[in-house]
């Protein structure tokens, strides 16, 4: 089937605990696929879950419990070893390129090395080097020099080329474009739509700049605390959000017409996440929430709805963002 | 266009490289910042003049290597004597910063001039407790205050920027409190001399989006109290947000200068205008952005005539020759471009 999801997760967690501490529930009950060629993001604020989500789709992590299906095979359980031939399918690019670069190796060097490390170079892999470096807007005097003689939009650039090199089905992008300056972030941003284009790739695209999302994605999962508190249609979710977080993210986001300041519905997400070691009873948004009621506390909301637009809300909000906006502060 | 009537307009006929203006608490002049390079002193800032005036939030953006942080660095004595040669001026009441020995400066930062930074670890010291570092600030310009209204002006400062809590938060070190906390924190220390300028260095960039519209909110609760602000950033949207007027450097000059209105809807520079179409929007999907080519400058190879030509959509042959000043481009509104007429279309 040629649209089967490449990864599957389904009802995922992941607790943390240093030693006798506290555990900290990073991801509770996440579930969600990704099919060929399609952009899926994840947004909230810092310390939402997000980058954990994405380290147990990369199984780089293993959860606590739940599944996670790689082309309809369950590899949840499996060793580093029994992963190593799944890997190529799979790889990720992270917002410090900086990082993640050997200052030693050449530009040359540095895409090489996933061929080498899965065996796969030989003579013929060179020019394939070449032709990396070029499809991400490299060229040719590059493949000898070294990360430190790159800007950092060329760095993220090489970091792209390195992540292509094993024809991987998804990509997993945390926060790329994150640290570019604004000119630079749109030509890695069109980069991203070109290759997807051209490669039929898909995305796993985790960021906290909610523009960039909408511009990339097809749909989109906003987490809050660990979990999934609305997910859909990129177009419905930014369009028409229904729980009040998305909505306070969405009114947090700067005007982009100075005509437009004071028109949004002022700060809606107020204070700061609670503390995910000791999460609220009932719904974990409640404590910050502006529509917040007593059997909030009771109950915690299960997503509901059609599968592309549904929210884990008691009280969802009933109309699209345009009129949302519209009301006065 | 309109120009015709703006042309006319009396707030352009007082040029930056006249005299201070009359509503201006800042005046810079023809600031340059010279360092030494491998190929020779290079200018990271170059002949920048702007006022700050009374009560206003101006938005100075630029990408990386701009000379943005530069300029406030070298107006703040901010920058090591020993690699940077800086010339020019820059007055606050009557006082010329740039001149001015280490022991003036000394008394006008954090008392005059209070600044915020991306990275709040950069204010906060790590072994003082808040409260101790709240007490330093105030008792560093004032050394009669007694221990009582200490505790109390620094519980009043951190409660006016929103920290919950504050009388507990005095015991509290920064390690312990969370990135929008520590921000908050380092907010409160620099109003709490109640400076007449605040000088916010990319404020927002390390925070959430929701964290980043609060303490916008803050600064702008600090204008409507009568302090200035120069916000600095590379990030448009915020500068749509909050600003009231915009300048817009490119390789250690100022490109474009004007009311935020103005610089949107009648942009007066290729490089501002190419920023804004490298941004995506929030309220509509745009297909496709249209980015800038290339990168900026270094700052050891900067292109001669109009630094953004090699990167200009609309360069003519003039552009990499003659090097464009910043000159009256509407209403209070200046512009640095040969081809201001051609953009506007």
């Amino acid at each position: 089937m040629a649209d089967r999801e490449i990864v599957e997760v389904q009802d995922l967690t992941k607790d943390f605990r240093r030693g006798r501490g506290p555990i900290t529930r990073a991801v509770r009950g996440v579930s969600f696929g990704i099919r060929p060629g399609e952009t899926v993001a994840l947004v909230g604020e810092s310390g939402c879950g997000k980058s954990t989500t994405a380290r147990l789709v990369a199984r780089l992590l293993r959860p606590t419990s739940g599944r996670i299906v790689y082309d309809g095979v369950d590899v949840t359980r499996w060793s580093t070893h029994r992963m190593r031939p799944l890997r190529p399918m799979v790889q990720m690019v992270f917002q410090d390129s900086w990082s993640a670069l050997d200052p030693r190796m050449t530009c040359r060097d540095i895409v090489a090395e996933p061929l080498r490390v899965q065996r796969r170079y030989g003579r013929a892999q060179r020019d394939r080097v070449d032709e990396l470096l070029a499809r991400v807007g490299l060229d040719g005097r590059y493949g000898d020099r070294k990360p430190a003689t790159l800007s950092g939009g060329q760095r993220q650039r090489l970091s792209i080329a390195r992540a292509l090199a094993l024809q991987p089905r998804l990509l997993i992008l945390d926060e790329p474009v994150s640290a570019l300056d604004a000119s630079i972030q749109a030509q890695i941003v069109t980069l991203f739509q070109d290759l997807q284009r051209d490669l039929g790739i898909a995305y796993l695209f985790i960021s906290h700049d909610l523009a960039v999302v909408r511009h990339l994605a097809d749909r989109v999962l906003v987490m809050y605390l660990g979990q999934v508190v609305e997910e859909g249609l990129a177009e419905a979710v930014f369009g028409a959000p229904r729980h009040p977080y998305t909505h306070g993210l969405l009114a947090a986001v700067p005007v982009d017409h100075p005509a437009a300041r004071g028109r949004g519905p002022g700060r809606l997400a107020i204070g700061e996440p609670a503390d995910p070691m000791h999460p609220p009873s009932g719904c974990v948004y409640r404590t910050r929430c502006y529509r917040v009621a007593d059997e909030c506390a009771h109950a915690r909301p299960m997503l509901l709805g059609p599968a592309d637009h549904r929210e884990a809300c008691a009280f969802p909000l009933p109309r699209p963002l345009a009129e949302l906006r519209g009301l006065a502060r | 266009m309109t120009t015709t009537a703006a042309t006319t307009s009396p707030a352009q006929l007082a040029t930056p490289t006249d005299g201070p203006t009359a509503d201006a608490l800042l005046t810079v002049r023809d600031l340059t910042v010279l360092f030494d390079t491998p190929v020779g002193p290079r200018a990271a800032v170059d002949q920048v003049s702007f006022d700050v005036r009374h009560g206003e939030v101006l938005g100075l953006v630029g990408e990386s290597g701009s000379g943005k942080s530069v300029t406030l660095a070298s107006i703040m004595g901010l920058t090591r004597a020993d690699t940077a040669a800086i010339s020019g001026s820059a007055v606050l009441d009557g006082v010329d910063l740039i001149s001015a020995g280490e022991s003036v400066l000394r008394g006008v930062r954090g008392k005059d001039v209070g600044m915020v930074f991306q990275n709040p670890m950069t204010a906060l010291n790590p072994v003082r407790s808040v409260g101790a570092q709240l007490a330093d600030a105030i008792r560093l310009h004032d050394r009669r205050v007694s221990k009582t209204e200490l505790r109390e002006r620094s519980v009043a400062a951190l409660a006016e920027v929103g920290v919950p809590a504050p009388e507990m938060r005095l015991g509290q070190y920064a390690h312990e409190l969370s990135g929008g906390l520590q921000q908050r924190v380092a907010i409160a220390m620099a109003l709490i001399n109640d400076p007449r300028l605040v000088i916010a260095d990319e404020p927002t960039t390390a925070l959430d989006v929701t964290v980043q519209a609060q303490v916008l909110d803050l600064l702008l609760a600090a204008r409507d109290r009568g302090t200035s602000i120069v916000v600095v950033t590379h990030d448009l949207g915020v500068l749509a947000e909050v600003a009231d007027r915009v300048a817009v450097m490119y390789a250690g000059r100022i490109v474009e200068m004007g009311p935020v209105t103005g610089v949107i809807d009648r942009t007066g520079h290729p490089y501002t205008a190419g920023l804004r179409a490298s941004l995506p929007r929030l309220e509509q999907r745009i297909e496709r952005l249209t980015p800038i080519g290339g990168a900026p400058p270094l700052l050891v190879d900067r292109p001669g005539g109009c630094a953004f030509h090699p990167r200009c959509p609309i360069a003519g042959e003039i552009c990499g020759t003659e090097r464009p000043e910043l000159i009256a481009a509407g209403a209070d509104h200046r512009s640095a471009c040969h081809r201001v007429e051609i953009l506007r279309g």
